[in-house]
């Protein structure tokens, strides 16, 4: 650890220390000020440019407030802490003091002072609170996370109002420096689980942290699999959620993606108006979305599989008119298909790249015109543009963006073993996911439950699977939570006895 | 963390279990108890499920007693040397399984999937995937088996009940008649199929609560046996015990029968292979799991640190062994036969003994004079069981022939090759509709049965293609112009939509390989001519237990399916100017030997009405003169051409023993010894 220098009672020497550390910082504002009523008392502020509001601000008030008393009662004042805004914080070294500086704090050195103290204010500009862009739901506050860590555990603290609800901070990155907080809720989370977090997150030194998605890739334990073994939300009712279950609540400043752990496959299929709307409607949409997850990896290598290997399995009629489309399209079934996909895959991307409105142009001109006029120019069958628009419907139709990345890349696979071997093929890849996935594991938890090992928690886990059961029903938290912190919904008799 | 500890769970391990004993059970079973217990091969089942729960019962105390790995406590029951044998007796066992069920996996997959890929590569990659499985060590397997129960379970049950359909109860009797001994032996099969559930003994150290590990023994027993009991009723009922004996693999022979509801899938074969691709991949698995994990236990690296990686990594390293063992399979027949042999006689009683004789130990521990008779028995039982008991073309550069003429068995592969040029395509018979059988060929007895071994050999012709004869076959494929689509999907048409006639009165090839075997039935192949420039059928060919003979008119015909509850509504003129119209009839076929005459005795009832009528005939009057036509017709074709239009036959077996027995060795004189009495109940609607 790099050797530090002590704040000094010399303002001189502290003025020289920073002036040395900040040199060529130009968006950093260093002013010397006198303050006490006489005006006798040198000190020394400085602060970032932007990340300060001089105009109604609390670091104002202190100054007003230092500038109104005498010499030895400012003195006095400092040393007791008794300034009136609530939360100076006092620094001993001059380290501490440039870390707070940099997180967007004023920093004020005081002559006679050997601390340095920090003086509370907005921070860095961010894009402030907004809607989530992804994640949409129909039912329910549609509130993001910002970049600021900072709003985003206020966020969380606004929905879970209890002191259980611990914030632990972490800075990782050895020149970014990025608070990372850890969230979570002391009397639910499993016991070991927080400290395996933090072992992961300091098993490796990197320069810098500019997003969640780099700590999740680096704290993986499985990095090769597809499949994320971190949860990405960035709405703060669902990590309000999963704290409630027990659960870890990992963000990164900079931000807005806040990770959630453990996580299994049936945590990314959920979404929150699951149980803001009614169990039924619930349960059907989820259904819907765990067959969409299978058809977004399957249906393109199926479709290879049944036309080129097992015709038998068509009724005649379509058989025919599958063969009838593809009369003139010079290219076999499986070049066809990546044709579309690839075009689908690009079309996607610039429709992402792009400006709002332009990206819109971009799925109409992709979807509709460039679509019809391959099948006009027989470079593909209709069948085949019917099929990887299922299969894109499927895909999108995943709540999570980085789960449904997985299917997308998976379904590339399924394509060439299908070509390759048809239904044999779609066997042996289903075979090697469900191995792979039933050896993957996000911190501790098996990434299929509770679809295996439901009775570890007396199948309450598989209340809330395939099938929502109603809330009356939701009685207890899923295995991510601690043993004997269970229960989380309970009904009381009333004066009737009902 | 849980989920890092090397334990499962009850359910875990019974799922485990069930994967274990399914795999090649539900595959070969079927026909093997078909050939030794027949129709008893039912109670069978029964029989071996209940001696495999006597012999769970028997392991019990060993299940509780053993603290530690299942080599290391044979090593402290029966002594070191005696223990590191036995050990090396489970990986020579759980090695050649291996070899052999990666042979018989890769054999099912090309029979049924890729006909014409290389077993090469088939092997290598299910032995590849195996190793992917075994990495995950048990935990990881228990996880995957655990999920892939319902992948299993959802659509063998789906296909349960879609087969049902199908089934035809009679095939199911007579029973008790194969004798003691064979039911003994079948029982013995079953029982042998059961014992892989000796393995719990391995799942010991794995497994928290050793109640949990029996109980889920037991469940896997008894789960396994229903199934084994739903599968073999259903085989038994679709193709009779006679075709089910002669089948390779009946069940997936039935997956490409059996037809879904709605009909959106035409053949749902090669999706239900996933059925035994799930089960069989499991217990190759599980073969090679174990005998990395006894080799590793035999080598003594399997405690301390780093066990369980040491025991990945072994069980990596017997792959090689397993795809030389399945390679050797694959060369050479008789060495398959040998291990075929080798695995009943001595592998699976091995398998058996091993624990019996822990079990043994444990009774007679202490005693030397006790020590020396366990090991007397023990050798007997060993000595016992050993020695004794029992590139594919595009869519478009293919065509889907729907209907295919022969006119003699040796023009069969000029018929597809001629299929072949016509159009410059690669014919693909999955769709095949109609088969055009000459009717000089039909009645030529040895060349319809050439043909019929012919086209059973082609994978590709379905099962459910409908058998059709003609005159001249040229003449009536020659109607698809004027028709306007294929004269075979015409003809499928009519025989499932248009028609009256319940479509499984129609015969198809599987009705015709299975009736080779079975020889039971009396079967209408309808004989189709051109009228009005369409096919039509104008009377019936009648295949009587497999053979010709000779044909009948549609009225006829149609008296057979009525009376069989086949047939929607029967119109029928009882005089010039009387037209009635017979349906919903329900019939109930019954054998009467009193009096020394063999009457086959059909009640029918069924609802009337009069379409047209001049005279004044009263509802009795009508009913007897329907009857008195019935009765005429039956009994003139009965004695003047020994045609049975009850199809009586078949129903012997679950209506009348003695008969039964008596025409087992001469059915040929049964026509002849027979009456028919037909007794109509009608009830007549009034307009």
């Amino acid at each position: 650890m790099a050797k530090e220098t002590a704040v000094t009672k010399n303002l001189a020497e502290n003025i020289a220390r920073m002036e040395q550390l900040f040199a060529d910082c130009d968006d950093i504002k260093k002013k010397e000020l006198k303050l006490g009523k006489d005006g006798d008392v040198p000190c020394y502020l400085t602060f970032i440019e932007v990340a300060v509001d001089m105009g109604n601000s609390a670091l104002l008030e202190l100054l007003k407030y230092l500038r109104s008393i005498p010499r030895d009662e400012l003195l006095r004042a400092l040393e007791e802490n008794a300034l009136a805004t609530s939360d100076a914080t006092y620094f001993m070294t001059i380290e501490e003091a440039a870390d707070g500086l940099l997180a967007g704090e004023s920093i004020l050195f005081v002559e006679g002072f050997a601390k340095a103290i920090k003086i509370p204010d907005d921070g860095y500009p961010n894009m402030g609170v907004s809607e989530a862009e992804s994640e949409k739901v129909v039912r329910g506050s549609n509130e993001g996370f910002t970049d600021s860590v900072k709003q985003n555990a206020a966020l969380i603290r606004k929905r879970i109002r209890s002191p259980q609800v611990k914030v632990k901070q972490k800075k990782i990155g050895v020149r970014s420096k990025t608070n990372v907080f850890l969230v979570y809720m002391d009397d639910l989370i499993r016991p070991g689980l927080l400290e395996e977090i933090e072992r992961r997150l300091d098993g490796f030194e990197i320069d810098g942290v500019l997003d969640s998605g780099v700590l999740e890739q680096l704290s993986e334990e499985k990095w090769y699999s597809p499949f994320p073994q971190f949860q990405t939300t960035e709405r703060p009712d669902r990590a309000a959620m999963s704290i409630l279950e027990g659960r870890v609540v990992l963000m990164s400043d900079n931000s807005p993606e806040a990770l959630l752990l453990p996580t299994d496959y049936n945590s990314f299929i959920r979404t929150s108006d699951d149980y803001y709307n009614r169990w039924e409607i619930a349960t059907f949409e989820r259904l819907i979305r765990y067959m969409a997850s299978f058809f977004a990896m399957t249906l393109p290598g199926l479709y290879l599989a049944v036309t080129n290997f097992h015709t038998q399995i068509l009724p005649t009629t379509l058989l025919l008119s599958f063969a009838e489309a593809r009369k003139g399209v010079p290219f076999p079934a499986v070049v066809e298909v990546l044709i579309m996909e690839l075009s689908f895959e690009l079309l996607r991307e610039a429709g992402v790249r792009l400006p709002g409105a332009m990206g819109n142009t971009i799925g109409i001109v992709g979807g509709l015109i460039i679509g019809q006029a391959a099948v006009e120019a027989n470079l593909v069958s209709p069948i085949v543009v019917i099929v990887i628009a299922f299969t894109a419907l499927c895909s999108f139709a995943i709540p999570n963006e980085e789960f449904a990345t997985a299917f997308r890349l998976l379904k590339f696979f399924f394509i060439g073993i299908c070509a390759w071997l048809g239904f044999f093929g779609m066997l042996v890849g289903l075979m090697f996911v469900l191995i792979h996935l039933s050896q993957l594991k996000s911190f501790g938890i098996p990434y299929l439950m509770p679809f295996v090992g439901a009775d570890l928690n007396d199948y309450e886990d598989q209340r809330d699977f395939l099938w929502r059961f109603p809330m009356r029903r939701l009685r207890k938290r899923p295995i991510y939570t601690r043993q004997g912190e269970r229960v989380k919904l309970r009904f009381y008799r009333n004066q009737k006895g009902e | 963390m849980f989920a890092e500890n090397h334990k499962i769970s009850g359910r875990q391990t019974f799922r485990l279990l069930t994967f274990d004993l399914l795999g090649a059970g539900t595959l070969l079973l079927p026909t093997v108890l078909a050939k030794v217990a027949g129709r008893d091969g039912i109670f069978c089942i029964v029989l071996g499920v209940a001696a495999a729960l006597v012999y769970l019962r028997l392991l019990a105390p060993l299940v509780r007693d053993m603290e530690e790995a299942f080599p290391l406590y044979l090593e402290r029951k029966l002594g070191k040397v005696c223990g590191k044998l036995c050990a090396a007796g489970y990986v020579l066992y759980f090695v050649l399984l291996a070899g052999y069920v990666a042979y018989l996996f890769s054999d099912v997959v090309l029979k049924s999937l890729l006909r014409e890929e290389s077993f090469w590569l088939v092997l290598i990659l299910v032995l590849l995937l195996a190793g992917y499985g075994v990495w995950g060590g048990i935990e990881g397997r228990a996880r995957a088996y655990e999920l892939l129960f319902w992948f299993l379970m959802v659509p063998l049950f789906a296909m349960f009940v879609f087969a049902t359909d199908e089934v035809q109860t009679d095939y199911w009797a007579p029973i008790f008649t194969e004798g003691a001994g064979r039911a003994a032996l079948g029982a013995y099969c079953v029982f042998m199929c059961l014992a892989p559930v000796s393995l719990l003994l391995f799942l010991g150290g794995y497994v928290e609560k050793r109640t949990a590990l029996l109980h889920a023994g037991c469940g896997a027993v008894v789960f396994t046996g229903v199934v084994y009991a739903a599968l073999y009723l259903i085989l038994l009922g679709i193709f009779g015990a006679g075709a089910l004996g002669e089948m390779e693999f009946p069940a997936i022979t039935m997956m490409s029968t059996v037809q879904t509801y709605g009909g959106f899938l035409k053949r749902t074969d090669a999706f239900m292979f996933g059925i035994w691709f799930f089960t069989l991949y499991a217990l190759l698995n599980g073969s090679v799991f174990y005998g990395g994990y006894c080799l590793t236990h035999l080598l003594g690296l399997g405690s301390g640190k780093d066990a369980r990686e040491r025991e990945r990594r072994i069980s990596i390293g017997v792959l090689p062994a397993v795809l030389i063992l399945a390679l050797v399979f694959y060369q050479s027949a008789s060495a398959l036969r040998w291990f075929e042999l080798f695995l009943w006689y001595a592998g699976t009683p091995f398998l058996v003994a091993v624990p019996l004789l822990l079990r043994l130990v444990s009774i007679f521990k202490g005693s030397k004079a006790a020590k020396r008779m366990a090991a007397v028995i023990a050798f007997v039982i060993l000595s016992g069981t050993v020695c004794g008991g029992c590139g594919t073309a595009e869519l478009e550069d293919r065509s889907f022939p729907a209907e295919l003429a022969v006119k003699e068995a040796q023009n069969i592969s000029e018929a597809w090759l001629a299929a072949e040029y016509e159009d410059n395509s690669r014919p693909d018979y999955n769709h095949l509709k109609v088969l055009f059988l000459e009717r000089a060929l039909l009645e030529n007895e040895a060349q319809t049965e050439e043909l019929l071994d012919l086209l059973e050999q082609k994978n590709d012709v379905p099962r459910n293609t409908y058998v059709v004869a003609v005159e001249d076959a040229e003449q009536i494929m020659g109607l698809s112009e004027t028709l306007g689509e294929s004269v075979g999907t015409y003809l499928e048409k009519q025989f499932e939509t248009v028609s009256e006639i319940d479509k499984r009165m129609y015969p198809t090839l599987g009705v015709l390989y299975q009736e080779q075997e079975n020889r039971q039935e009396t079967l209408f192949i309808p004989f189709v001519a051109e009228e009005e420039g369409k096919p039509k059928v104008t009377e019936y060919c009648v295949w009587k237990r497999g053979k010709n003979a000779g044909t009948v008119g549609c009225a006829e015909a149609k008296i057979s399916f009525f009376i069989q509850n086949k047939l929607e509504s029967y119109l029928l003129s009882v005089d010039e100017d009387t037209v009635l119209e017979l349906s919903g009839a329900r019939s109930r076929i019954s054998f009467d030997g009193k009096g020394g005459r063999r009457q086959i005795l059909a009640e029918i009832c069924c609802s009337g009405s009069v379409v047209n009528q001049n005279g004044q005939a009263s509802e009795e009057e009508l009913t007897d003169a329907v009857t008195a036509y019935l009765n005429e017709t039956a009994a003139g074709l009965l004695r003047g051409r020994g045609i049975d239009l009850t199809n009586s036959y078949r129903k012997l077996g679950g209506a009348n023993r003695d008969w039964y027995f008596a025409y087992q060795s001469a059915p040929d004189t049964y026509e002849s010894s027979v009456e028919i009495v037909c007794d109509l109940q009608i009830d007549w609607m009034k307009f």
